[in-house]
């Protein structure tokens, strides 16, 4: 058999692992047929990881304005900038067009609400599930043609069950996620959003935007970092997701983290915020800790880093 | 025994990332072009079987030395180059690999930049299979609706899709290859 031919056997392999509707039977079949050459393997395995590498793209087309282009030069700037400013006003007409369409009246959104230090799972009408981190804010509707999520504030993850008629969106401020797979977390912080995905595919696009112009596919461990107008990619590693979702079995999981954004995490969690010192925000620390349980991680601090901890009142300071 | 996930993970990570500078030796050792699909399949294979009894120290000299085999092998079996020709083979040490296309993980930029271009190279039906399915994340059964054509052609843009793109995203020519290669003898380029 010749190198094209296996190819072509793996991708349909491919195909058809990523469908609704993939059986016991049918990963018995495939791991047979990777199992009987080392061919197979290598086809299959070369195939997914390109096609996967295809996965992460932002806006496979047409807007180069949401990837991260520091170097780019002015002169290619402006030529985006104007593509981005056609296109948009295009996406305006066409949601203005589409507003004409009366809106399908559904029940009001049910609301949840987690206090600081609090976390929550609620099951939601179709059977999925919600797990409310610290201080979340979240509202639920379900209409005829789609789930939909408002993430107010906080994190939530997310366990879907697969509808193939009703679409399930997460809006998360600037952005929407569109749910393909089934089992993610997402925090937001402003209009700052991070999306992890801990199985599955999901979508991520701009809330303006009427069309998937812009949109990032995020795949089974990766993690999407969405700041402005920019979503960035990263991932193939499951460890970033599992420290992202860590908090689900009340852990914070740091590798290599600076200390300003170590302690941040802990203060989400309690009404007594941790202070840290300019000279010492750099610091990188690592290890998981129990949310609730900042106390341990101070003393760690105190005693492997020689830092001093100043309980006071309203706030702790963290000093060297 | 290193088990599949290790070896997949070593294959992904150390192998991969090579691709473009051993298609590029293979291209220039070799004077049929249209063999290079199947050398290099080739060498994947040995290189796996190999490193199932564990893995290389260093995954470039590895890979490149059983490139060189395989080359003189099949010159050999097939009797078109003469072992003059077969002694010239470059050493696997003196391969230049370029670093930029050596990197574990591609920056996101020069990944947008391979999918953009991947997808320009697309015939026009083809693209929008992968569109549909990459970013609209639908199936092929959404597809076939969706443009109003059969599941069979779906099927087989879709395949011819995946192969193009992952070729295009691990830094090859993405362009589409059909099952049957025409066997043209053409020489080699360069």
């Amino acid at each position: 058999m010749s190198a094209a031919e296996i190819e072509d056997v793996a991708a349909g392999w491919l195909i058809r692992r990523e469908e609704p509707g993939w059986t016991d039977q049918d990963e018995a079949e495939f791991a047979a047929w990777m199992k009987r050459s080392m061919a197979h393997k290598a086809a299959y395995w070369r195939l997914e990881h390109g096609w996967r590498e295809a996965d992460r793209i932002p806006a496979l087309g047409d807007t180069p304005s949401c990837v991260e282009e520091e170097e780019a030069p002015g002169r290619r700037r402006t030529v985006f900038a104007l593509v981005g400013a056609l296109a948009a006003s295009l996406v305006l007409a066409l949601t203005g067009i589409a507003m004409w369409s009366p809106p399908v009246p559904t029940e009001p959104p049910a609301r949840y609400e987690t206090a600081r230090g609090a976390r929550e799972a609620v099951k939601l009408a179709d059977g999925s599930t919600v797990e409310l981190n610290t201080a979340t804010r979240l509202r639920a509707a379900s209409g005829p043609d789609a789930r939909e999520v408002w993430l107010d504030e906080g994190e939530a993850f997310f366990d879907i069950v697969h509808r193939p008629d009703r679409r399930f969106i997460v809006h998360a401020g600037p952005r929407r996620i569109v749910v393909l797979g089934t089992r993610f977390s997402v925090k937001r912080s402003g209009d700052d959003v991070t999306v992890a995905v801990v199985s599955g595919r999901v979508k991520v696009e701009d809330s303006a935007s009427a069309e998937s112009a812009g949109a990032a596919i995020v795949s089974t461990g990766d993690v999407a970092y969405i700041r402005k107008q920019n979503t960035l990619v990263v991932g193939s590693n499951g460890d970033e997701v599992n420290a992202m979702t860590a908090w689900r079995e009340g852990l914070l999981v740091f590798d290599n983290t600076p200390l300003r954004t170590a302690v941040a995490e802990f203060n989400r969690y309690s009404g007594k915020p941790i202070q840290v010192a300019p000279d010492i925000q750099q610091i990188r620390i690592g290890g998981s800790f129990q949310t609730h349980n900042a106390d341990a991680f101070l003393d760690l601090l105190e005693s492997a880093y020689g830092l001093h901890v100043d309980r006071g009142e309203d706030m702790i300071e963290l000093k060297r | 025994m290193v088990d599949d996930t290790q070896l997949q993970i070593w294959f992904c990570e150390e192998v991969l990332p090579l691709e473009p500078s051993l298609t590029r030796y293979l291209r220039k050792n070799w004077r049929t072009e249209d063999d290079v699909t199947d050398l290099r399949q080739d060498v994947y294979e040995a290189a796996l079987n190999g490193a199932r009894r564990g893995l290389p120290d260093r995954t470039q000299g590895y890979l490149f030395t059983i490139a060189r085999n395989i080359l003189i092998n099949r010159a050999k079996r097939d009797r078109i180059v003469s072992f003059e020709q077969v002694a010239d083979l470059e050493s696997a040490a003196n391969v230049h690999i370029d670093i930029e296309g050596s990197e574990r993980h591609l920056a996101a930029r020069d990944a947008l930049r391979r999918a953009q271009a991947g997808m320009e190279d697309l015939p026009p039906r083809c693209r929008e299979v992968v569109r549909l399915r990459k970013v609209e994340g639908m199936s092929r059964l959404e597809a076939a609706e969706a443009m109003g054509v059969g599941l069979d052609t779906i099927d087989r843009q879709l395949r011819l899709g995946i192969r193009a793109m992952a070729d295009a995203m691990l830094g090859g020519s993405g362009r589409i290859q059909r099952e049957k290669p025409q066997r043209a003898r053409r020489s080699k380029s360069q």
